[in-house]
């Protein structure tokens, strides 16, 4: 009898010291586990803060952001629901900036010449991407005669890419740079940022910007659209303008009037160095901006009015002095006043254009 | 709150190691299937993971969770159509095994892995359309957010969608964990209950 008491008070012992490994291994288990994961992000935020603290962090200057003067009428918000754009026939407003690189005086204004006015954030990827392919298209002379601003708006210190400065210099950005206020006030008189209910800051900035990721793929072609088309937030509205086909109808007209005066053909639709110092589209010589669109993001925007061989969209006529059409009012049609196969010659990089 | 550059090299980490994690896992289920020895050191593995991998895994949905409306809330990366894919699928997984753990409820790998089936190639095919031309011509997103233009990208590979397939992985890891180490001691019992 004791020995059998004894083997089940063994066997009893034996379950519970078996139960008590058990428990231990779980419990060894679990240290280990939380133990490792506590370690983990430890580690991850030793690495993140020291990995962050690096030298990579350019000094910003003292004009990144700065005060800007308007003077003019904001235009109107853009409606997509709404056609034509409120913009049409509009006139936009004059900025009174500072550089961001040297806090000299930086204006934007109507004057009658083709102008690009480009608005970018550092943080904004699209932009990042967008403005190494501008400072290209720049360097083989496409933008030679055409005023191209930058405005850095959405500027925040804590946002990445920071300073805008400095990132412009390093992708050797060799336009004017005016720095926007805090208050965006630069971005807000252009519309940009504003458009959509809740979206009063800059926060919308990114959005509108022609696609690096098409952009990076396709080549560029230069459409100009008329008188202040206004860059970005519009490109959908503007390029709406014109179907994809009827755009590169456009630049081969172009390129067989500029092809007759210089005795070279214009196969190629894309832009290439050899057309250095031209303005394919010769109603640009009176644009306001310029906005370069890839035909990749044209053929994704539904198209609006079509635009006649004949279609005086450019026609100094219709407007005022100082008066300036957007968007579709370009694309309506009207008398003829200029014959884009004439052969007149495109402009030439140094060249000074008249109104 | 932190900066966006400390929290991007932050969750870089965390990546990295939800890699290392699942690529082990990887080699270990492939050494499992010809050699008993791997199979009998996975099970025992993920028999000590088993009873803490629903909390793990819920904590991954939680942090990725959070990076993902930190990105979007505070730094301002407006969301893309795919990433609002990703958010749909991993978003729920908060709730799913919040509960699941208070529960104590291990049949929930179900539900959970049809999640990673469905986000994890989204997760995929989104980073290929970030870095593949072929598949970002494929797509139809939207000019003002594009899905195929990355907000940022470390190492070379590592992006938003890169992570987000990181954590999809690993919670599809954790669950894998969360069978094979319930079946290895407990063949004959259904596994709806946490033994631990």
């Amino acid at each position: 009898v004791s020995t059998k008491a004894q083997r089940r008070a063994d066997a009893i012992a034996q379950r519970k010291r078996a139960a008590d490994a058990a428990a231990a291994r779980q419990r060894r288990n679990r240290l280990a586990l939380w133990g490792g994961l506590a370690v983990v992000v430890v580690v991850a935020i030793i690495v993140a803060v020291v990995a962050s603290g690096g030298g990579d962090s350019a000094k910003a200057t003292s004009f990144e952001t700065h005060a800007v003067t308007v003077d003019g009428t904001p235009l109107p918000s853009y409606d997509a629901t709404k056609s034509p754009d409120p913009g049409v026939g509009k006139t936009i407003p004059t900025l009174e900036g500072v550089s961001v690189m040297n806090g000299k005086p930086v204006t934007v204004k109507p004057n009658g010449k083709p102008q690009m006015v480009l608005f970018v954030a550092h943080w904004c990827p699209h932009c990042q991407a967008e403005v190494p392919r501008l400072v290209d298209l720049a360097k083989q002379g496409v933008f030679d005669g055409v005023e191209v601003t930058a405005v850095a708006t959405g500027t925040n210190s804590t946002y990445p890419n920071y300073p805008p400065s400095a990132w412009l210099q390093r992708v050797n950005w060799p336009f004017p740079v005016m720095a926007d206020s805090p208050q965006f006030t630069a971005a807000t008189a252009h519309r940009r940022g504003a458009d959509r209910p809740g979206q009063g800051r800059p926060r919308g900035v990114e959005g509108g910007h022609v696609d690096p990721a098409l952009v990076g793929r396709q080549q560029l072609r230069t459409v100009t659209l008329g008188r202040s088309c206004e860059l970005g937030r519009r490109l959908d509205s503007v390029a709406g303008c014109a179907h994809p086909d009827q755009v590169e109808a456009m630049v081969l007209r172009a390129e067989a009037g500029a092809a007759r005066d210089r005795g070279r053909g214009g196969g190629d639709r894309t832009l290439e160095a050899r057309r250095r110092g031209d303005v394919l589209h010769p109603p640009a010589r009176r644009a306001d901006e310029v906005v370069v669109v890839s035909g990749e993001i044209l053929g994704q925007l539904p198209a609006r009015e079509l635009v006649g061989a004949d279609d005086a969209v450019h026609d100094p006529g219709v407007l005022q002095h100082d008066e300036v059409a957007v968007h579709r009012a370009l694309c309506e049609p009207g008398p003829v006043v200029e014959d884009l196969g004439n052969g007149e010659r495109s402009r030439r990089g140094n060249e000074r254009v008249e109104q | 709150v932190p900066g966006v550059k400390v929290t991007t090299n932050f969750f870089l980490v965390l990546t990295l190691v939800a890699d290392a994690v699942v690529v082990v896992a990887l080699v270990a289920a492939i050494a499992a299937l010809v050699s008993p020895r791997a199979r009998a050191a996975v099970v025992s593995f993920a028999a000590a993971v088993a009873p803490q991998s629903v909390l793990l895994a819920w904590i991954v949905a939680t942090v990725t969770t959070l990076g993902s409306l930190y990105y979007s809330e505070h730094a301002g990366f407006v969301p893309c159509e795919l990433c609002w894919y990703q958010r749909i699928v991993m978003y729920p997984l908060v709730i799913v095994l919040g509960v699941a753990w208070l529960r104590r409820d291990l049949q929930v790998w179900k539900t959970v892995l049809v999640f990673v089936v469905i986000g994890a190639p989204l997760s995929l095919y989104h980073w290929l359309v970030e870095r593949v031309p072929a598949f970002a011509e494929s797509s139809s997103c939207s000019i003002t957010v594009p899905c195929t233009t990355p907000y940022f990208e470390k190492l070379g590979f590592v992006t938003l969608a890169w992570m987000a397939m990181s954590g999809f992985l690993l919670i599809g890891v954790l669950m894998l964990c969360t069978v094979v180490g319930f079946r290895a001691y407990h063949p004959m019992e259904p596994a709806d209950t946490v033994a631990a």
